[in-house]
């Protein structure tokens, strides 16, 4: 794979809102830095879910990050992207629980959480049979490889931020996202060719 | 381009629905590059739907509450005095500083009330310094563990483990640290006790409780009095074999656990007249 042209403009790295919320959390006004969770708790929450594929796990592991979040305010470099910079916390506190599960030999993977639970009561049957499919092969994927791909797809990160957070390289970060995607293609080849319409290509 | 390339670069894209003109060219002519990007375009929809449990929000709102209402002290690393630098303390000293440094700098404990230190100052990087303290290791669950609390009695329990962590760490390090040092230890005492502690002892009183329920309450609230009378006794001890400067900063830890004491038991008194 080349390093192509990369269409989307590099991840904004936040509203000048969002830089004085920051500003204000680094000097101790606890309400700024409460803002900054409501904007950032869902988003956090839903990425480490499908990391931990548990919900329990997920919410402990948001709720641990942005503890520590807190705690290492300070040491935020501003200007620099913040939701890079939690997510990476997030991810640090990700392998450590996983480190420590491993080491426990404790796991207990939650049981698939029902289509009602995951919010798919609305989508119509096709629509919804197709992303539990997508669900499931995006579960089977390794860990890093969802990982990068959900931060880039998902979360809408540049590859530099995927890298940040994943503390790897860009070009790494790249290839993740290219080896997740071309499995997921070849998995859900069947799933993905569109219902008798084509889908549009928009440029 | 053959196809494969093709293909490869589309999903090589930060967004394989973008594509760019070098490569639209080549789908113009070739339906199986055309169904791959397509393909691709679906996926790439699919993945930005991909369902999640909805986001715990009472989780959320306990935190942003746990937050807004309570105060991690973030403070300067302090610096050491140049003049023991020399002392025969000195090794032992330095280490130390750094592990007051790193506790200055990151300690979190929630006390109901916050900006309680100078702001601006150096940042020095946390998330390297947290791990390395045990102390600070501890005060960082203890705060977990606040956070995770949802009744004020749970709370307590916290509060107490937290406010005896600090008790102790004063007086072993009386010694030896810097007066300035003491005397951040001293003031988080001081706010845990008579800030947190008093303010959940009282929250205690704002529910209708069985008779098992108020038997608990009385029996936890006993033993965190008795606990801080144990404190200010323990500290009342060290207050002569400690250097001058320590002094009235062990003085104000005695203090805060006596004046803690006394406010418990206003809060129960209070809870007595209520209850009448």
């Amino acid at each position: 794979m080349t390093r192509d042209t990369d269409p989307l403009p590099a991840e904004p790295t936040g509203s000048t809102e969002e830089a004085e919320w920051i500003l204000a959390a680094q000097t101790g006004d606890r309400s700024a830095f409460a803002r900054l969770i409501e904007r950032y708790w869902d988003r956090l929450y839903r990425w480490l879910y499908h990391l931990t594929r548990d919900r329990h796990t997920a919410e402990d592991l948001t709720q641990e990050t942005f503890l520590k979040a807190l705690a290492a305010i300070a040491s935020f470099r501003p200007g620099s992207n913040f939701r890079a910079w939690v997510f990476r916390i997030g991810h640090n506190n990700f392998v450590n629980q996983k480190r420590s599960e491993r080491r426990t030999k404790h796991q207990l993977p939650e049981d698939a959480a029902s289509p009602e639970a995951l919010g798919l009561a609305e989508s119509t049957t096709e629509n919804r049979e197709t992303l539990e499919a997508v669900s499931r092969a995006v579960d089977d994927l390794p860990a890093d490889f969802r990982a990068a791909l959900l931060l880039r797809v998902n979360q809408g990160l540049s590859f530099r931020d995927v890298a940040k957070v994943l503390k790897t390289t860009e070009e790494t970060a790249r290839w993740r996202v290219f080896k997740a995607r071309q499995k997921l293609m070849k998995v859900l080849a069947p799933e993905l060719l569109p219902p008798g319409a084509s889908e549009s290509v928009s440029g | 381009m053959n196809c494969q390339v093709v293909q490869n670069k589309i999903i090589a894209l930060a967004d394989p629905r973008l594509i760019p003109d070098a490569l639209r060219e080549h789908l113009a002519g070739c339906a199986a590059c055309r169904d791959w990007a397509q393909q691709a375009a679906r996926l790439e929809r699919l993945l930005e739907g991909l369902p999640a449990p909805a986001a715990p929000a009472d989780r959320k709102a306990a935190l942003v509450e746990q937050i807004t209402f309570g105060a991690p002290i973030i403070t300067r690393p302090l610096a050491m005095p140049a003049g023991q630098r020399e002392s025969r303390f000195a090794a032992f000293l330095q280490r130390n500083a750094v592990v007051i440094a790193g506790l200055a700098a990151a300690i979190l404990i929630a006390v109901g009330v916050w900006n309680l230190f100078p702001r601006g100052g150096p940042k020095p990087d946390l998330t390297q310094s947290i791990p390395d303290d045990p102390f600070l290791k501890k005060m960082v669950a203890r705060d977990l563990a606040l956070a995770k609390a949802d009744t004020p009695a749970k709370r307590l329990v916290v509060l107490g483990g937290m406010a005896e962590d600090l008790s102790i760490q004063a007086r072993s390090l009386a010694r030896v640290a810097s007066a300035d040092e003491l005397r951040d230890l001293a003031r988080w005492y001081d706010k845990v006790v008579k800030g947190a502690i008093v303010k959940q002892a009282e929250k205690m009183h704002g529910v209708t409780l069985t008779p098992a329920e108020v038997k608990a309450r009385a029996e936890m609230l006993g033993a965190l009095t008795k606990q801080l009378g144990d404190t200010a006794a323990e500290t009342d001890q060290l207050l002569n074999s400690v250097p001058p400067d320590a002094k009235p900063v062990l003085q104000k830890i005695a203090d805060a656990a006596r004046d803690g004491q006394k406010l418990i038991g206003v809060v129960e008194l209070r809870g007595e007249k209520d209850k009448n």
